[in-house]
């Protein structure tokens, strides 16, 4: 047993400890780390973004481009910070918002169809064999669920909709039991570290 | 002024890129810049409109200023550590904007200490959704319970004990091939319905911002 003589490693179990450190109850320690988390998070998106997207932008289009609709761009930006500003001209970060709003639904409205349309083309498959039946069967049932308008008016629609409850149940159990292990995963690799990494004990 | 325009500048920049997206020649054309370089009308627009949004990027950090300035002068529960979040917020975002992200001390804080933090704090998870699954069993319906089976089915099934107990080589191809049955027909079924579902309630708030008839994304007056 090698107990690491690295200062990093051991800063960094003494992060995973003091996280670990909320099973048994909040605590100061608990407290740190939750507070460094988010200030740290949020200084390192500022730096990703500033590094990555603010200055190149400005020396390829504005300095070397000379595209200097960049700076009305930039100008519609800073209207952002209009929404902490007092209460006359918070409506001016509208304008941003308006703008990104309107670009990304633009998008959605132009593409997203397209997966959908996929995935129910593929539904529509030929039923050649006892899972393709299954599968029909399931979907419709599943799509029955969400018929809110037709209700429980319809007896076929109302046991269809409680064999697509049961459905649903099921894809949630697989989304549930994935997620579990991912995160028993996570747990596996912060051990490991905290057992080989820090301490020196061989595992495997 | 006040909302006409942003909901003018919504419409015009929603009917821009749907044209753009929509028509391929649109897509394609190419404009030159004075330096000699071609790039995309497209990627140009899109560039710029990623600009605006990332001069927004001191936005979180002026919040949790604002936040925990208040906090410290008010003296709320906890305010001592809201001198520690300043001191790391600003210390670690000017290291950063200084040093680049390739610093030496900026990536050995990244490493060693939000790295861990974060992926802890994510395993986290583990604990409190084996205490979410216990008490969906206490509940004793079928649809939690079939839930939990199937929960733990997907999990055998992914694991070499799963194998182990239930050999994928026996009958039904063990727990690996019921997982893949699963996977494949009930929860491809199922997704799909909440998928299309999704999409239908996402397209109609789409147009409805489209039309104008949708405002609340702009605030309140």
């Amino acid at each position: 047993m090698h107990v690491s003589t690295d200062p990093q490693v051991w800063i960094m179990a003494l992060c995973t400890l003091a996280v670990y450190s909320y099973l048994y109850k909040e605590n100061p320690f608990w407290r740190l780390a939750e507070y460094a988390l988010v200030a740290l998070y949020t200084s390192y998106s500022v730096a990703y973004y500033w590094h990555g997207y603010l200055i190149p932008r400005i020396k390829t289009y504005v300095i070397e481009r000379h595209q200097y609709y960049y700076i009305v761009f930039g100008l519609l930006g800073l209207l952002y910070y209009c929404r902490y500003l007092p209460g006359k001209v918070q409506w001016l970060a509208r304008y941003p918002i308006a703008v990104e709003v309107g670009w990304g639904l633009g998008a959605v409205i132009a593409v997203s169809p397209r997966s959908p349309m996929q995935q129910l083309a593929d539904s529509m498959r030929p039923l050649k064999n006892v899972n393709d039946v299954i599968f029909f069967l399931l979907l419709l049932t599943a799509f029955m669920y969400f018929f809110f308008t037709v209700g429980k008016k319809s007896p076929v629609v109302s046991v269809g909709g409680k064999i697509g409850r049961l459905v649903l149940m099921v894809a949630l159990g697989t989304a549930f039991g994935n997620t579990i292990q991912g995160r028993i995963s996570l747990f596996l690799q912060r051990l490991s570290f905290l057992l080989a990494d820090w301490l020196g004990i061989p595992i495997g | 002024m006040r909302r006409e325009i942003p909901i003018i500048l919504t419409i015009v920049f929603l009917l821009v890129r749907a044209l753009f997206e929509l028509i391929g020649p649109l897509y394609d054309f190419q404009i030159t810049f004075p330096d000699g370089t071609k790039e995309n009308l497209f990627t140009t627009i899109s560039n710029a409109v990623v600009f605006m949004s990332v001069v927004a990027l001191f936005m979180g950090m002026w919040n949790l200023t604002r936040n925990h300035v208040g906090n410290i002068r008010r003296k709320r529960e906890n305010w001592p550590y809201s001198i520690w979040l300043l001191v790391l917020l600003y210390g670690y975002a000017i290291l950063g904007i200084i040093e680049g992200m390739e610093g030496k001390h900026f990536d050995w804080i990244y490493n060693g200490v939000i790295v861990p933090l974060d992926s802890t704090t994510l395993s986290l998870l583990a604990f409190f959704i084996a205490s979410a699954a216990y008490r969906a069993f206490r509940v004793r319906s079928l649809e939690a319970g079939l839930m939990m089976v199937v929960a733990f089915i997907i999990m055998m099934g992914n694991t070499s004990l799963g194998n182990a107990i239930w050999s994928q080589t026996s009958w039904l191809g063990g727990f690996k091939g019921i997982r893949d049955w699963l996977m494949n027909v009930p929860n491809a079924a199922g997704f799909r319905a909440i998928n299309l579902g999704l999409f239908i309630g996402g397209y109609v708030a789409a147009v409805r911002v489209a039309l104008g008839l949708e405002r609340r994304y702009l605030g309140q007056d």
